[in-house]
C-alpha cells in the first residue's frame, strides 16, 4: 500500500459458486474504519492515520480533527482498491477508498483523536475515536516482549485463521498495569471476527489488561516457553475469516506495562515501559478457479464429517432424522450446507426440511428424510465440496452411507390400483315389511288442536273465577290474619308439646282463640267465650246448638286453665285442650 | 260384571284395526323380486286405505325405496320427506332421505348447524305428541293456580309461574305445528329447475323457476298442470309430474 493508487482486479470465475455467504460482505452497506500506524509514538515521530471506506463510490472528508499537541498534515490520496469477481454467472464488485493523514506529535501525553466526518454516497458517516500515546522515550525493550503471530502468513479467501498475541514482562518486576496498544484492533477491513474470545475451560484467566486504553479484556496466563523463562507470559487468541482477497496490514503494536502507585488522593505511574511488535502483512489469496466443482458451496478448511440417523428401521414414508456434523478448522459457519433434494442419490427420499446449528467449531444440520420405497437400503453418502488450503485443491468430503431397513406400508394394497381393493358403497336402508294396521279407534282424534286451545284458555280462566269466588267469600286467603287463622291449631299443638306449664298453656290457648277469631291476643284476655259465641250466633239451629256446646267446652277449659294459673288448681290435660280446640274449630269454620 | 264389560269395550276400541294387507304384501313380494314399478303400484293401492299415521309413514318410506331402486332419486326424496312428516323420528327414513338428497345434488335436510338442529328438535314431535305435551304441561299449572286461588302464598305463586314457563316451552312445537307450512305442500322433483308459466301452457315464456328439492304450495290444479306458490310468493303453473305431494 505504499503506492498512492493500487488496483487489484481479481480473476473472473465463470464456474458456479452458489450462494457464498461472504458475498454479503462485498455488496453490503458502506463501512468506515480508521487506523493509526502505531498506538505509541515518540515525541516528534511521524504517525500515519489511514481512513478506509468500503462499498462506496463517492467519498469525501467533511471534518478534520483538531487536537492540541498533534499537528495534522494534508491527507494524501485518495487511493482506491477494487475487487471484481463473477460467481455463478453474476458479477460482484467491491471498492475500498483510502486516505492517509500524517500526524506529528508536538508534546508528550495521551491523546484522543475525535471522529473524522465523512460524506459517503450522500450519507454522513464518521470514524471511531482513536487513541495515541506520545512518549519522550520508549524504554523497557529488555524487560518485556510482545509477539503477534498469525496462524499462516498467507490464507485463502474464506479460510479462517487465528492471530495469537503473546506478551509478558519480567517476573521480578512488580508490574500492576498493562495496556496493549493495537491500532488495528476492531479496524481490519476485509476480515470477519469469528469467535468471541472465550477462554478454554481450565485456562488461567487474568483480568485487568487494557487494550487501546479500555478495560474489560480477559487474557490467559500461560507457561513460559523456552527463551521466556524470566517472564510472566500472557496470551490472547482471536480467529478471523477473510472475506475478500488482498493484503491485510497489521501496523506496529505496543505493550505498555507499568507500576502504578495508588493512594487516597492520587494514582500515578512510578515506572512505565514499552515494548514493540513489528508490523506485518497477511496476504489473502483468492480461491483458485481451476478445479472448482459446480456444486462448490464455499467451504474452506480442513474439515471432517460425521453422520448419524435416529432410526434405522422405518416404514415407507416414515421420518428419519439424518444428522450431519462438520468439524475442524474452516469456515463452518459460512458455507452452504448441501441440499439432498438436488442430489440424485437422494431421489428415493422425500426431504421435508432441515434445521441447522452453526458454531465456530461445529456445523450441524439435521435433515428430515422419508424413504419413498421399501427397496431403499441405505441413506446415501452426502457430499460436500471443500477447498483444502493445505493441499490447495478442492476435494469432496462425503458422509458414510448409513444402512437402513424400510418396511412396506401396512395395508399397502389399498393404495394399489387393482390389488384386490375393497370398496363399499353407500346404500339405503331396506324396506319395512311388517304388516300395516289401521288407526285405533279415537287415535289422533283426542286431544285435538281445539281441545288444547280450549284447555289453554280454560285453565287461566278457571283460576280467575276461582280466585274471585274465594276472595268474595272468605277474603284474601293469603292475607296474614287468614294465614294465622289457618295455622292456629298447628301453633297450639306445637306450643303444648313444648311446655306443660299452666301459664304457657293458657297463653297458647288464648292465642289460638284469638287467631281463629282474627283478633289480637289481648282481646281474649278475660273474654266470656259463651257470650261471645252467642253474640256471633249465626247459623241453623243444630249448628248453633253445636256451637253453643263447643263454646261451653272452651269456656270450661279456659276457666280451668285460669284456676290452674291463678288459684293453684289442677293441670288441664293437653288432650283435653286440643279436643276443645277441635270442636271449637268445627263450629267456627 | 259391568266393569268387565267396559274394560272389554275399551280394549276392543283401542286395538288397531287390521288393514286389508294383500296389496301391501304383494308389493313386498314384487320388491323382493326386483319389480320396483309393480311394488310401487301395489303400495300406492295400499296407501288408499285408512292407516295409522306411523304405518302410513312406513308405507311412504317403502315407496321411497322403490323410487330409489328405480333411479328416481328426487321422487325418493319426496316419499321420504312425506314419510317424515308423519313419523319425524324414524332414523332409517332420515338416513335414506339424506342419502337421496346427496345423490340428487341437494343440500342435506339437516345441515347440522344450530338452526337445523333446533328445527329438527322441534319438528321431531308428532302432532299428537305436541298436543299431549301442552296438555301435560297444563296439569301442574292448573294445580298450582288452584292452590294459589284457594290458599294464596308466594311459594305457590312462584310454582305457578314456573309451570307457566313450562307451558310456554311446550307451546313452541305446538305453535309451529299449528302454523305449519303450506296447506298443500309439494316438492319439486324435476331438476335442476322447473320453469314457472303464468298460464298452463308450455309455449309461454317462463316467469320464473323453482329449483329441484324446493317446497312449494299447491293453490290450483288442472289436468296435467299444477299451480303453485313459491316461498318467495311467486305464483305460476308447472307440469303436474314436476311436483310431488308431500301429504299423502
Amino acid at each position: 500500500m505504499r503506492n498512492p493508487t493500487r488496483l487489484f482486479v481479481c480473476a473472473l470465475a465463470l464456474l458456479a459458486w452458489p450462494a457464498h455467504p461472504l458475498r454479503a460482505q462485498r455488496s453490503g452497506e458502506p463501512k468506515v474504519s480508521a487506523q493509526l500506524s502505531t498506538g505509541v509514538a515518540r515525541l516528534g515521530e511521524r504517525v500515519l492515520l489511514t481512513i478506509a471506506v468500503e462499498n462506496a463510490r463517492e467519498v469525501r472528508i467533511t471534518r478534520m480533527p483538531e487536537v492540541p499537541g498533534l499537528a495534522f498534515g494534508d491527507p494524501s490520496g485518495p487511493s482506491s482498491y477494487q475487487s471484481t469477481q463473477i460467481l455463478n454467472g453474476r458479477r460482484y464488485d467491491s471498492f475500498q477508498i483510502n486516505w492517509r493523514l500524517p500526524i506529528r506529535p508536538s508534546q508528550e501525553g495521551e491523546f484522543s483523536i475525535p471522529p473524522i466526518g465523512l460524506d459517503v454516497d450522500g450519507r454522513a458517516l464518521e470514524t471511531r475515536p482513536l487513541r495515541l500515546r506520545v512518549v519522550v522515550d520508549l524504554r523497557g525493550a529488555d524487560l518485556g516482549f510482545l509477539c503477534i503471530r498469525p496462524s499462516s502468513a498467507k490464507v485463502v479467501e474464506g479460510e479462517p485463521f487465528t492471530l495469537e498475541l503473546r506478551f509478558g514482562w519480567d517476573a521480578s518486576t512488580s508490574i500492576n498495569y498493562a495496556d496493549l496498544s493495537l491500532p488495528w484492533w476492531g479496524a481490519l477491513p476485509g476480515l470477519v471476527e469469528l469467535d468471541t474470545g472465550d477462554l478454554p475451560s481450565g485456562a488461567q484467566r487474568v483480568e485487568g489488561v487494557r487494550i487501546n486504553g479500555e478495560s474489560g479484556l480477559v487474557v490467559e496466563q500461560v507457561e513460559s516457553a523456552p527463551g521466556e523463562e524470566n517472564f510472566q507470559v500472557f496470551r490472547l487468541v482471536r480467529s478471523f475469516l477473510p472475506s475478500r482477497p488482498g493484503p491485510v496490514e497489521f501496523p506496529e503494536s505496543f505493550l505498555e506495562f507499568a507500576k502504578i502507585r495508588e493512594n487516597f488522593f492520587d494514582t500515578r505511574k512510578v515506572a512505565s515501559y514499552f515494548v514493540r511488535a513489528e508490523p506485518f502483512t497477511l496476504e489473502v489469496v483468492p480461491l483458485p478457479l481451476e478445479g472448482q466443482p459446480l456444486d462448490y458451496s464455499g467451504a474452506v478448511g480442513t474439515l471432517a464429517v460425521h453422520a448419524s440417523a435416529d432410526v434405522r428401521d422405518v416404514g415407507v414414508g416414515e421420518s428419519i432424522k439424518f444428522t450431519v456434523e462438520w468439524t475442524g478448522q474452516g469456515n463452518l459457519e459460512f458455507f452452504q450446507a448441501p441440499d439432498p433434494k438436488r442430489i440424485d442419490s437422494f431421489h428415493s427420499f422425500r426431504v421435508f426440511g432441515s434445521t441447522e446449528e452453526k458454531r465456530f467449531e461445529l456445523r450441524r444440520v439435521v435433515y428430515d428424510l422419508a424413504p419413498l420405497d421399501e427397496s431403499v437400503r441405505e441413506i446415501p453418502a452426502l457430499p460436500l465440496s471443500v477447498f483444502d488450503p493445505e493441499q490447495g485443491v478442492y476435494r469432496t468430503l462425503a458422509t458414510d452411507a448409513i444402512p437402513i431397513r424400510v418396511r412396506p406400508l401396512e395395508r399397502s394394497a389399498t393404495l394399489g390400483e387393482d390389488a384386490g381393493a375393497k370398496s363399499f358403497a353407500s346404500d339405503i336402508e331396506d324396506i319395512d315389511a311388517r304388516p300395516l294396521a289401521g288407526p285405533s279407534a279415537g287415535e289422533d282424534a283426542f286431544p285435538g288442536d281445539y281441545a288444547v286451545l280450549a284447555s289453554l284458555v280454560s285453565v287461566p280462566l278457571g283460576w280467575i273465577l276461582l280466585r274471585g269466588a274465594v276472595r268474595a267469600r272468605r277474603g284474601d286467603p293469603g292475607a296474614p290474619l287468614e294465614r294465622r287463622r289457618r295455622r292456629a291449631r298447628l301453633s297450639l299443638t306445637r306450643a303444648l308439646s313444648r311446655s306443660t306449664e299452666p301459664r304457657a298453656v293458657l297463653d297458647a290457648f288464648t292465642d289460638y282463640l284469638a287467631a281463629r277469631a282474627k283478633d289480637p291476643p289481648q282481646a281474649w284476655a278475660g273474654r266470656d267465650v259463651e257470650t261471645w259465641a252467642a253474640a256471633r250466633g249465626a247459623g241453623s239451629a243444630p249448628a248453633s246448638q253445636a256451637a253453643r256446646e263447643a263454646a261451653r267446652d272452651v269456656a270450661r277449659v279456659v276457666r280451668r286453665l285460669e284456676a290452674a294459673v291463678f288459684g293453684g288448681g289442677p293441670l288441664v290435660p293437653r288432650e283435653e285442650v286440643l279436643a276443645a280446640a277441635e270442636r271449637w274449630e268445627e263450629t267456627t269454620r | 260384571m259391568r266393569l268387565a264389560l267396559v274394560l272389554c269395550l275399551v280394549a276392543v276400541a283401542g286395538k288397531p284395526r287390521a288393514v286389508e294387507g294383500d296389496a301391501f304384501e304383494r308389493g313386498v313380494d314384487a320388491y323382493r323380486r326386483g319389480q320396483w314399478e309393480v311394488a310401487q303400484s301395489y303400495w300406492k293401492e295400499a296407501l288408499a286405505a285408512e292407516l295409522a299415521p306411523q304405518h302410513r309413514a312406513r308405507l311412504l318410506y317403502d315407496l321411497g325405496n322403490a323410487a330409489w331402486r328405480k333411479g328416481e332419486t328426487l321422487e325418493a326424496v319426496g316419499w321420504y320427506a312425506a314419510s317424515l312428516r308423519l313419523d319425524p323420528r324414524r332414523a332409517d327414513t332420515w338416513k335414506n332421505l339424506e342419502l337421496a338428497r346427496a345423490r340428487a345434488g341437494l343440500d342435506p335436510a339437516d345441515r347440522g348447524d344450530l338452526g337445523s338442529t333446533f328445527k329438527r328438535l322441534v319438528s321431531s314431535l308428532r302432532p299428537r305428541e305436541r298436543r299431549g305435551l301442552v296438555l301435560a304441561s297444563l296439569v301442574p299449572l292448573a294445580l298450582f293456580l288452584a292452590l294459589e286461588a284457594l290458599r294464596g302464598g308466594r311459594l305457590v305463586a312462584r310454582l305457578a309461574l314456573a309451570s307457566s314457563l313450562f307451558v310456554a316451552l311446550a307451546l313452541v312445537p305446538f305453535g309451529l305445528g299449528l302454523r305449519g307450512g303450506p296447506e298443500h305442500p309439494l316438492l319439486v322433483v324435476r331438476g335442476p329447475a322447473v320453469p314457472l308459466s303464468s298460464e298452463p301452457r308450455a309455449d309461454l315464456p317462463p316467469i320464473g323457476e323453482v329449483a329441484a328439492g324446493e317446497e312449494v304450495e299447491r293453490i290450483d290444479a288442472l289436468p296435467g298442470w299444477t299451480r303453485v306458490r313459491t316461498r318467495a310468493g311467486l305464483r305460476g303453473w308447472v307440469p303436474e309430474e314436476a311436483v310431488f305431494a308431500l301429504e299423502r
